[in-house]
């Protein structure tokens, strides 16, 4: 068996806010796509739709944190492979990045244009960016779908890579990110 | 003189039934702000009509009866709007009327007044007392406060909305009316 290509990993604080904004984002877009599908006005889609703008909040919250600590980190180097997926690997990591940003920051936009302020957990009312305006709100509604969906086929992407990786190439890229994995490789 | 004094009645049965029956458009405002989930949701109805007899002089003699067209109310968004005429809601097809009558009048200070009469929202009265702060805009006086409700009180979101925990009960009635120079 040759040695793993890699033997460095992500910083603990990297891999704990990756997969804790995994997991955000994988709540939030679960509850955007079953409170938008509820037929009328509950006090369930009420309920959701708050619930959903508070995991908007902290998904950014951390995420401007992941950022400032990528910027001030450098990630683990990638083992040998062709240019292109060195590129690939920047340009989509760099998009998710962007798409946390801007995701929760156009569904903030949409709610302020229509006219609703955004009360994190109920207790703190956040600004308003912008005044009330339904000629917004849809500009809005739709750039947030749009880049939701966006990012949903780069997750889809990013995951098929993460296992190509781990299960085909065998090059301990995962295990850079899943520590559980790392200590498997290690031995 | 008696036959005189006679003579005046059908005139002030007339001027009472002209007070009663024809509430003038009123060039104020009156909106109400309802919390869910502790988000301000606020609104406002776009047709009322009020009658106002206030002389300053004599505050307690002054007379407020103010209707609200129901059906008028914006909350900014159609769907919202729709929901609120509902049977769930304000039922406004049944009472597309809520009603103001003033019953008394009590005069605090020289720019604040507690008005009592009976509240009538979805059916339901209810009798009410609000503090009204006084104001002069010109010629004309302003009568502006804010009346607390219990939307529950008043049957409004029945069924699963009675639960107050997304919708709050306490809904605030915020007026400012404008009573004509005397």
């Amino acid at each position: 068996m040759s040695a793993p290509a890699i033997n460095e990993r992500y910083t603990l604080t990297a891999i704990s806010l990756h997969w804790l904004v995994a997991l955000l984002i994988f709540a939030g877009f679960s509850l955007g796509w079953i409170m938008t599908d509820i037929p009328g006005l509950t006090p369930t889609k009420l309920r959701y739709f708050s619930w959903h703008k508070w995991l908007g909040v902290t998904i950014f919250f951390f995420v401007c944190i992941r950022v400032l600590w990528r910027l001030t980190h450098r990630p683990p180097p990638l083992p040998p492979m062709p240019r292109w997926q060195r590129i690939a690997a920047q340009v989509s990591h760099g998009t998710l990045y962007g798409l946390m940003l801007l995701i929760p920051l156009a569904g903030y936009l949409y709610s302020y244009a229509a006219g609703v302020p955004v009360v994190y957990l109920g207790l703190i009312e956040l600004p308003p960016l912008i005044t009330p305006n339904p000629a917004h709100e849809d500009i809005f509604k739709y750039t947030h779908i749009g880049l939701n969906f966006t990012m949903a086929a780069l997750v889809i992407g990013h995951i098929a890579a993460a296992l190509g990786h781990h299960f085909i190439r065998r090059d301990g890229v995962l295990a850079r990110m899943v520590p559980f994995l790392y200590r498997r490789t290690e031995s | 003189m008696r036959i005189i004094r006679w003579a005046v009645v059908p005139f002030m049965l007339a001027a009472m039934a002209a007070w009663a029956q024809t509430p003038a458009a009123n060039p104020g405002a009156i909106s109400f702000v309802a919390k869910q989930m502790n988000v301000p949701v606020k609104g406002q109805f776009k047709q009322f009509s009020a009658r106002i007899q206030f002389d300053p002089a004599r505050p307690a003699a002054g007379k407020a009866a103010v209707e609200i067209d129901v059906a008028s109310l914006d909350l900014g968004d159609e769907e919202f709007n729709y929901e609120m005429n509902t049977k769930t809601w304000l039922d406004t097809r049944a009472y597309p009327k809520a009603t103001f009558v003033s019953s008394a009048i009590k005069p605090i200070a020289p720019d604040r007044l507690e008005v009592s009469g009976k509240l009538t929202i979805k059916g339901k009265t209810l009798e009410v007392t609000v503090p009204v702060t006084l104001k002069t805009d010109g010629r004309a006086r302003v009568l502006e406060g804010t009346l607390p409700i219990r939307r529950t009180t008043f049957n409004i979101g029945e069924d699963e909305w009675r639960d107050t925990s997304v919708v709050a009960d306490e809904v605030q009635i915020r007026f400012r009316l404008i009573a004509a120079p005397q």
